[in-house]
């Protein structure tokens, strides 16, 4: 004990020091009476319970005081020691004053996280991936107020085709918890005859303690057992509360929670329109490459040089049939025959070409204006130079040949097609199986349109 | 076909019609599909209209549901 004799003012004085400076913050929980807001917006009432009680008040800070106690309501109080220095009582000075019941002490908070995350509520392999385009969206929320407005608004600027099922609870005040917990389990079932895709749960921003519902294990747990993704949305940008850790995603605003549920109808329209130009791309190489196979048929010498291909393997065609005896049956010689004449008749070697450029301006056509009318058409034209194709390479002079038909050359050298080319006394020549003869021509008749130039 | 189901088809003619190897004719009929799918999908994301619905609990299981109404 020192000898100094103080004043009541300079004992107040030490002892309100003492208090400040080396009382810890605490947390204490009472019953409010008699709470009184001051006319400079500060409030104060007497905490108490059946044995004591303690003066507290609460400083408006830079905004009106959110939460205003009733008399008799049991709240939670964290704050600091004070004395007011004139009486010498001492007070507790309130930071945060919210209703008890629905907040947890700080230390209980922590407590109840490190048990979710040992049972691996918060376990990020159990996180579900969102539906990319999702068409039912619950939300649980208030149904006043600005969360509900930002996600209609965005949900439905971004993607017309969401349907939004509102489930509406109080997102604060005592029992909030159990009505956001029960709405989630309501949502399940809900589920059940009308599959939800993803829900949002949240609520708009708001302070600390007003969050409190979303600190809570009936809340953390309905949402863990949620048959639907949950996006959590509990308006506060840096505080994850404990909804946010078992949400599958975890969107700090309302609107943002929107954002990340639905896709954009736009991004998905221009990603459409990138895949159609790709495709027709596609199909234009594709074009390109029956085109070059096309030229690569129409190439080859019989089709450069009919003629000349067609006599160049009679010698072949000699030794062959010597060794192999011929046993072709009159009709099928002139089955042949005709065939053979009518294929040169038509000047095939032009057509395959003039085929694919009509086919070429009619993709194009069919290509710009996705018009699916010329389809028919340029299918058809197609199929048409592909048997075309197909009988000009059946039309090989040795395939024919070499089953008992024969040519005739006239004076000139060329082959005839038609009796009326020579007349009475021109020498002919006929290419057969087996050597060839020299003959001159005794009759012509030039009656047949189908022309003589058969067999002689 | 769900949209998903049209996109994923749409993807699917796009990387088929990309490997090549298909014959003309078979890429020409992907071609149309994959026109055809798309025009559907513009088509329903254009005419579609957000609808924003209440849910009641009438009774355990039983809901109502309503158009929501701010």
């Amino acid at each position: 004990m020192n000898d100094q004799v103080y004043t009541p003012s300079g004992l107040n004085r030490l002892v309100r020091q003492v208090l400040e400076g080396q009382f810890p913050a605490v947390w204490v929980r009472g019953e409010v009476s008699r709470p009184k807001l001051g006319p400079t917006g500060h409030l104060y009432f007497t905490l108490k319970d059946a044995q004591a009680a303690v003066e507290v008040v609460q400083f408006r800070g830079l905004r009106p005081l959110a939460y205003i106690p009733a008399d008799g309501e049991e709240v939670l109080v964290f704050g600091t020691l004070t004395l007011y220095e004139p009486q010498g009582k001492y007070e507790l000075r309130a930071r945060t004053v919210h209703p008890a019941g629905i907040g947890l002490l700080r230390q209980e908070l922590e407590a109840l996280k490190a048990r979710l995350e040992a049972e691996g509520l918060f376990a990020l392999e159990r996180k579900r991936p969102l539906p990319p385009y999702p068409r039912r969206i619950g939300v649980i929320t208030s149904r006043r107020g600005a969360a509900i407005r930002d996600i209609v608004t965005v949900a439905a600027r971004r993607w017309p085709p969401a349907e939004l099922y509102v489930f509406p609870v109080r997102v604060q005040g005592e029992g909030a918890e159990w009505e956001v917990a029960q709405a989630i389990a309501d949502a399940a079932l809900f589920h059940r005859e009308t599959p939800l895709d993803v829900l949002i749960v949240g609520r708009g921003g708001g302070a600390a303690e007003d969050l409190a519902a979303f600190n809570t294990e009936a809340v953390a747990r309905a949402i863990f057992a949620s048959p639907v993704p949950v996006v959590s949305a509990v308006g506060h940008e840096v505080d994850w509360t404990i909804a946010d850790l078992v949400a599958d995603l975890r969107a700090p605003t309302p609107s943002a929670a929107a954002e990340l549920a639905v896709p954009s109808a736009a991004e998905l329209l221009e990603r459409v329109r990138d895949r159609l130009r790709r495709a027709r791309g596609a199909v234009l190489a594709s074009v390109d490459r029956t085109e070059a196979a096309l030229r690569r048929v129409l190439a080859r010498r019989v089709f450069r040089d009919p003629v000349r291909t067609l006599l160049a393997p009679m010698d072949r065609l000699d030794q062959a049939l010597r060794r192999r005896p011929l046993r072709a049956p009159e009709v099928l010689v002139a089955d042949r025959k005709e065939r053979l004449i009518r294929a040169m008749a038509r000047r095939p070697f032009r057509a395959p070409l003039a085929l694919v450029e009509e086919r070429e301006e009619r993709l194009d056509h069919i290509a710009e204006r996705l018009s699916l009318v010329v389809r028919p058409h340029l299918l058809a034209a197609q199929a048409r130079a592909e048997r075309l194709i197909a009988r000009l390479e059946g039309a090989s002079p040795l395939g024919i040949l070499s089953r008992g038909y024969s040519l005739t050359l006239g004076p000139d050298g060329r082959p005839l097609r038609r009796a009326g080319e020579v007349e009475r006394g021109d020498v002919v020549e006929t290419v057969l199986g087996q050597g060839r003869l020299r003959s001159r021509v005794e009759e012509v008749e030039a009656g047949d349109p189908r022309g003589e130039a058969g067999p002689a | 076909m769900t949209l998903e189901e049209k996109l994923d088809r749409l993807e699917a003619i796009v990387a088929k019609l990309e490997e090549g190897g298909v014959p003309l004719e078979e890429s020409l009929r992907l071609f149309e599909e994959g026109v055809k799918l798309a025009a559907e999908v513009k088509a329903e994301l254009e005419s579609a209209r957000t609808r924003i619905l209440e849910i009641m609990k009438a009774a355990e299981g039983v809901f109502e549901v309503r158009e929501f109404e701010p």
